[in-house]
């Protein structure tokens, strides 16, 4: 397996196989979340593409030491995501999905190490009180700030900063395993 | 103008994207001019965020590496890298410039090329095959144990209830019979108590009753031992046997399971001296005077037995 480093050196010299390793990685973590943003598989589609697109075109730019690969990536096509619904101006229904083409498992430290993170994130927001964890999600997956939530929510501004620094706060706490190695 | 301090608490809705214009301008000068703990911590935070949408279960669209990978040979074939250019023009290259037996050679090597290329994906795919298999016999063994646990939990709450429902009967049975130790209490506690003890009739079963007569309160308590079910159209009728009107109505009642029969009746206030006490068997509802045969009777002034 290579390591997120060499991965990141073979995309700078433009290795495509190293891209394949990405994709297979991550695809469809990031494909999840465009679907997750857009309800729309066929933008989720696109965004996805674009977003591995671009870290391809960008590849000499991206430096290991600034974050995961992962994180990049799905910084990039969250906010792709969310252009594209403001863009379109209202949110569709999510859409069924085809069933999966898994076309290669993904090496096996990588997956655990990913799947320790999936449970752990998804522990602590099992945790959150409800009006914590729809403060969080507004935020990050409708890209609203804290003065749309709180009109969104009618709730006071200082309520809704407060929610979401908790729940940021739950996640820090709970995540601090795989964020200390991480760094 | 905020503070480092305020700065560091908005740093995990800065990393969230979701401060408004001007809270994130202060939060970049601050960062321009160079905190290294809040760029430090901004990093984490930006870590965390990033892990947010790993709660979000995988999903893995039809086909889609497939156009990222076309999508990136496209582009390569139209840039200038001649290591990339596609392999027919390298092959009829190697055509044109080579003899017969060099393009014979070339194409073996390519054939044999493809093959290691096929059997690797053909291992690959078993492997794939192999893992999916292994998930899905760990998912069902997950499905079974949580149907278990589910099939488990019905069981206890169906135990659980039917013991809440038994206790809230107790609780009625419990209420009843204190109500009815009250009201009793209440009579014998009274002045002015008198005792009428009831036996069966000539051609009745044998049973037996007594009353607890409180004249100056006007209450009565009425108790009948050893009487028979009767059927469902009928019912025992009591019976004040007055000085000046003769029999008058006291109260009905249905023996329980033990034969025993209870009534809280009122004495009759210008009916005169009460003479006797007596029980009938009448048509269910009651009737004002007595027609039914006559199981108990007893006078007052009699002993008890």
């Amino acid at each position: 397996m290579l390591e997120s480093e060499q991965l990141g050196a073979a995309l700078r010299q433009r290795d495509e196989h190293a891209l394949a390793e990405v994709y297979d990685r991550y695809g469809r973590t990031v494909y999840a979340l465009a679907l997750r943003i857009t309800g729309d598989a066929g933008a989720a589609e696109e965004i996805s593409i674009d977003s591995f697109w671009q870290l391809w075109q960008q590849a000499e730019r991206f430096d290991v030491a600034q974050g995961s690969l992962l994180n990049w990536l799905l910084t990039i096509a969250r906010s792709r995501a969310i252009d594209r619904v403001r863009a379109r101006g209202a949110r569709k229904r999510v859409q069924a999905l085809d069933p999966t083409d898994v076309n290669h498992a993904r090496p096996p430290d990588e997956a655990a190490e990913l799947s320790q993170r999936r449970l752990l994130v998804r522990q602590a927001m099992e945790t959150l009180p409800p009006a914590q964890r729809t403060a969080l999600s507004l935020a990050y997956y409708e890209g609203l700030s804290h003065s749309q939530i709180a009109e969104r929510l009618q709730e006071p501004l200082g309520t809704v900063k407060t929610r979401i620094r908790q729940a940021m706060g739950v996640l820090r706490r709970s995540l601090a395993p795989v964020l200390t190695t991480s760094q | 103008m905020k503070n480092h301090e305020d700065i560091q608490a908005d740093l995990p809705l800065y990393a969230l994207g979701s401060l408004d214009a001007d809270e994130r301008q202060a939060i970049d000068q601050h960062l321009t001019e160079g905190c290294d703990s809040c760029a430090r911590e901004l990093q984490t935070w930006r870590d965390v965020v990033g892990m947010v949408p790993l709660e979000i279960p995988e999903v893995a669209p039809s086909g889609l590496k497939a156009k990222l990978l076309a999508r990136v040979r496209a582009e390569t074939a139209t840039s200038a890298a001649p290591a990339h250019r596609p392999r027919t023009v390298a092959r009829r290259r190697i055509g044109w410039a080579a003899p017969f037996a060099l393009a014979a050679l070339a194409l073996l090597a390519l054939a044999t090329y493809q093959e290691i290329g096929w059997r690797a994906e053909r291992e690959r795919d078993a492997q794939v095959v192999a893992n999916l298999e292994a998930e899905r016999t760990r998912q069902a063994t997950v499905v079974a144990e949580l149907q278990r646990e589910l099939e488990a939990a019905r069981g206890n709450l169906a135990t659980v209830s039917a013991a809440l429902a038994a206790r809230e009967n107790d609780v009625a049975s419990l209420r009843a019979a204190l109500a009815n130790a009250e009201q009793s209490l209440s009579i014998l506690q009274a002045r002015g108590l008198s005792l009428v003890a009831l036996k069966e009739t000539k051609d009745a079963p044998p049973a037996a009753g007594h009353v607890l007569l409180s004249a100056p309160t006007g209450r009565a308590l009425f108790y009948a031992f050893d009487l028979p079910q009767v059927p469902a159209d009928k019912t025992y009728e009591l019976w004040w046997i007055t000085e000046k009107q003769g029999p008058v109505q006291a109260g009905l009642f249905q023996p329980d399971a033990r034969g025993l029969g209870r009534v809280e009746a009122t004495v009759p206030e210008d009916a005169g001296a009460i003479q006797a006490a007596a029980v009938t068997i009448e048509a269910a509802g009651g009737v004002p005077k007595p027609q039914g045969p006559m199981v108990l009777i007893g006078t007052v002034g009699s002993s008890p037995s």
